[in-house]
């Protein structure tokens, strides 16, 4: 059987890929992770499509690669042979309802369009992943992405209401709905974020919503130690104060962001950025409490923009402070309770001065996710390696886990064990194995990812 | 690997290795810019027609392999620039695209040169324009009167006058399909092919285009600028050339422009449409020894007018060339003191291609791109679009309501 043909039997030639120069940009995402060459790449237009594609890789046993805006970090959506599944046909919203707080929209819609969209109606989908521009509502489902929104707003799940889902052997369901809440049981929904394209492939998501914020103050916090900066946001929770934004770069990144002009005290070692939307009084006090060397409070919405820039283009910046082109900078990904922030970062410097790479961290020390980004040479690679796993770690150390928002994919899987070891918590594994043992017995989707 | 390729190659090669080298190593495969790049889902949503795609593209060819089909991923580049705008590595894929199609002209690429982009720029070198037409460009002009002294010219680049004829080369390659393989070489070898490409033309087009040139013309008259215009012996200034690779003549072609810009004394050049502006702004200066003029855009002259207010619902569709290649937003600065401005969702330095750049090799595709900016000018719900550059007129001229810039000023000049 010649599956390039059967499957241009289903969605026409023209969506077939199979000549190496159409195939050559699926095999790489925004990891450092290179795959094997597909033997095809397909691109279906409707669930149907989706489902008689699936029906076929299943009945022949051919791996499937559900590709999305390839933006994964963790090498999640790079394909290992089998057929890569491109969702970038499915890029319309197809209803917006203000009245009943929903969104649906197809898989392949980026998150940052969907935005740019409900903009005009005054609302917002919350979870805005640094890689909006290019991420899509199907990617991120499926890795829970989160942002700097996500202090107030929280990841991806809390903001899914249902999907339209199509197992691997072909069958379309649709798992939750447009309700705000269910109890019905086993969460299905749920259970699809963050599962990384190896249950069943996301076509359609109807989509929580919320009213764009009102920002009333930006505070900007320097701190000549990591050991303050971190106190900040303990402090707001036992007050209850809750920031709609809640940002921290180290010494390394603020001097990347240099030339947007935020002008910083020379012996500043950590800058908090924090934006509320109400009792902006209590939390500037909360802030006085714990000691910044500076702290400046910008009002004007022009100001705060420019200043949010600032943190928007920082991998960017980062990424100019790199000494050669070949030099990576990979970027790690933990999460810790927000009151363990401080003592891991400074066992996460020690680390990477021990390993012997450099590192600038910053990240959304409102729900205590922090980024290490390692600066990577092409011989570093090992060294690098070394330094995430320590990290991550160091992380489930503090009480905290091995990813936070960007997915396990190839890159952490040997972490995410060590994760379930540390805690004596094997059982997950076995766990996860019999319910993707359920959802895809032949292990079609997304084979190699996550969990094997 | 990149050693390899330089201890081989001529000089001409080295540099386009070096430069193409220096752009996509800075890559880091993120995707940004392949979200924005409209050419994706013109070309079936396929990857490798898209910025990203592309610079995977260009690092095969910088590690030696030569034999894959390069032509149709880089010629359909846009140039527009989206892909810059968001790239958080600044990169320019646009940049290396235009590097694929200097190495594939130069023949460093094995049969993938494009015999229309042959042809025509073995006609430019001939008839300094790329259809061989020399009185129908100065059409417009008739019965205008210019200055003596050629100290400063209206330069129009002849890209309002080519939009008539081009439509319709357009609509034969699209008839003629592959033919145009055998075709091109054969105009290309004529004594003199103008006989045949002055026949063809869209005449509501080049109605249109004429009267657009002549608004220009009258509106720099009533601002009071002094100026001359070269008529016939007015160059083309090669900028099909410099966009499908050509550099090495278009070095030569446009080293000639500029010796004849100073052979008739001129000092200062009123450009008339965003792509001559931005070429000789972004690439004689580059290219060309002894490029010392002074080169503006025509609306900067027009401050000292005034102008009725159009109490209508009016949307802009600014042109890539003017916003992302040269920075140049006078146009909108106009249109919002006048008009009642609603922008499109894709506006400033984040405007969507209209299609026009490939429109020519590739016209389905192109349609598709204008068809989606055209919509999204629409979706305003604006009375009147209105663009600053003939090449976005011709392709977002899907009904009347579409306007160019110098059609509104020209209306309400007072």
């Amino acid at each position: 059987m010649n599956i390039a043909n059967e499957l241009a039997n289903i969605v026409g030639k023209k969506y077939v890929l199979t000549k190496y120069e159409e195939i050559v940009p699926y095999v790489k995402d925004a990891s450092y992770i290179e795959g094997e060459k597909p033997i095809a790449v397909v691109i279906p237009g409707n669930v149907f499509e989706v489902s008689k594609v699936l029906k076929l890789c299943y009945e022949n046993d051919v791996p499937v690669y559900v590709r999305g805006g390839g933006t994964s970090l963790t090498g999640s959506s790079v394909p290992e042979g089998g057929i890569v599944m491109s969702m970038l046909r499915f890029d319309k919203i197809l209803e917006v309802n203000i009245k009943d707080r929903y969104v649906i929209a197809e898989a392949g819609v980026r998150v940052g369009e969907l935005n740019s969209y409900l903009e005009k109606y005054g609302y917002m989908y919350p979870p805005d992943p640094a890689s909006d521009i290019a991420a899509t509502i199907g990617g991120s489902i499926n890795t829970n992405a989160g942002g700097v929104r996500g202090a107030k707003y929280g990841a991806t799940k809390e903001w899914v209401l249902g999907l339209e889902v199509v197992l691997p052997d072909g069958t379309i369901t649709q798992f939750g709905e447009k309700t705000l809440k269910r109890s019905e049981g086993y969460d299905l929904t749920a259970l699809m974020i963050g599962s990384e394209g190896t249950l069943g492939v996301v076509t359609k998501a109807t989509l929580k919503i919320a009213p764009l914020p009102e920002r009333e103050a930006m505070f900007l916090a320097f701190y000549d130690s990591y050991k303050r900066f971190g106190d900040v946001i303990s402090t707001l929770n036992e007050r209850g104060l809750i920031p709609l934004t809640a940002e921290f770069l180290d010494e390394v990144s603020m001097n990347a962001v240099k030339s947007y002009g935020i002008p910083y005290p020379d012996n500043a070692k950590a800058l908090l950025i924090i934006i509320t939307s109400e009792m902006s009084d209590q939390v500037l006090k909360a802030i006085k409490e714990t000691s910044p060397i500076e702290l400046r409070t910008i009002k004007d919405k022009k100001e705060m923009d420019d200043t949010l820039k600032l943190r928007k283009g920082l991998y960017s910046s980062l990424l100019l402070e790199r000494e050669t082109p070949e030099q990576r900078v990979i970027i790690g990904d933990i999460v810790v309770p927000p009151s363990k922030i401080s003592e891991t970062i400074e066992e996460i410097y020690n680390a990477a001065k021990s390993i012997g790479l450099k590192i600038a961290v910053f990240g959304h020390i409102g729900d205590g996710n922090v980024h290490v980004n390692i600066f990577a040479g092409p011989n570093d690679f090992d060294k690098a390696k070394e330094l995430l796993l320590e990290t991550g770690m160091i992380a489930v150390k503090h009480e905290g886990c091995v990813s936070a928002e960007h997915g396990i994919g190839l890159e952490k899987k040997e972490l995410l064990l060590k994760e379930f070891a540390y805690r004596n918590n094997q059982i997950n594994l076995e766990l996860m194995k019999k319910i993707k043992n359920v959802f895809d017995p032949k292990n079609i989707l997304n084979r190699g990812k996550l969990i094997e | 690997m990149i050693q390899r390729i330089y201890s081989t190659g001529e000089s001409s090669l080295n540099e386009v290795i070096r430069a193409l080298s220096s752009e996509a190593s800075n890559c880091i495969n993120c995707g940004f810019c392949e979200a924005v790049c409209p050419t994706i889902p013109a070309f079936d949503y396929k990857t490798s027609m898209g910025a990203r795609g592309r610079i995977n593209l260009a690092k095969e060819f910088l590690s030696g392999n030569h034999s894959l089909n390069f032509r149709d991923p880089f010629e359909s580049c846009l140039d527009c620039y989206a892909c810059f705008q968001v790239c958080p590595a600044h990169v320019n894929s646009g940049v290396v695209s235009e590097l694929m199609k200097q190495a594939i002209a130069e023949g460093q690429i094995e049969n993938q040169k494009h015999q229309v982009a042959e042809m025509i720029t073995k006609i430019v070198f001939k008839y300094k324009d790329p259809l061989g037409l020399k009185k129908e460009l100065t059409e417009w002009s008739k019965g205008l009167e210019f200055e003596n002294s050629y100290e400063t010219i209206l330069y129009t680049g002849h890209m309002h006058q080519l939009m008539a004829y081009n439509k319709k080369l357009s609509e034969m390659l699209k008839s003629i399909g592959e033919l145009y393989r055998f075709l091109a070489p054969l105009l290309s070898s004529l004594g003199n092919p103008s006989f045949i490409f002055s026949k063809f033309y869209d005449k509501k087009i080049k109605e249109r285009s004429e009267s657009q040139l002549k608004n220009i013309y009258f509106l720099l008259k009533k601002a009071g600028v002094k100026f001359s215009y070269l008529g016939v012996e007015e160059p083309y200034p090669g900028t099909l050339m410099i966009d499908m690779g050509y550099v090495n003549e278009f070095k030569q072609y446009a080293q000639w422009v500029t010796d004849l810009f100073h052979k008739k004394g001129v000092k200062n050049i009123i450009t008339v449409d965003p792509h001559t502006y931005d070429v000789l702004l972004n690439k004689y200066t580059k290219y060309v020894k002894g490029f010392d003029f002074n080169v503006t855009f025509y609306l900067d002259h027009l401050s000292t007018l005034k102008f009725s207010r159009l109490d209508k619902i009016v949307t802009y569709h600014e042109p890539c060339h003017l916003v992302r290649h040269t920075d140049h937003n006078v146009p909108k600065g106009f249109i919002e003191s006048i008009t009642n401005l609603i922008l499109p969702i894709h506006n400033g330095k984040n405007t969507y291609c209209c299609g026009g750049p490939i429109e020519a090799f590739y016209p389905k595709a192109s349609e598709k791109i204008s068809d989606k900016r055209f919509k999204e000018l629409k979706q305003t719900k604006a009375e009147i679009i209105i663009t600053s550059c003939p090449i976005c007129f011709v392709n977002l001229y899907k009904d009347e309501s579409v306007m160019d810039i110098s059609e509104l000023l020209a209306n309400l000049v007072t």
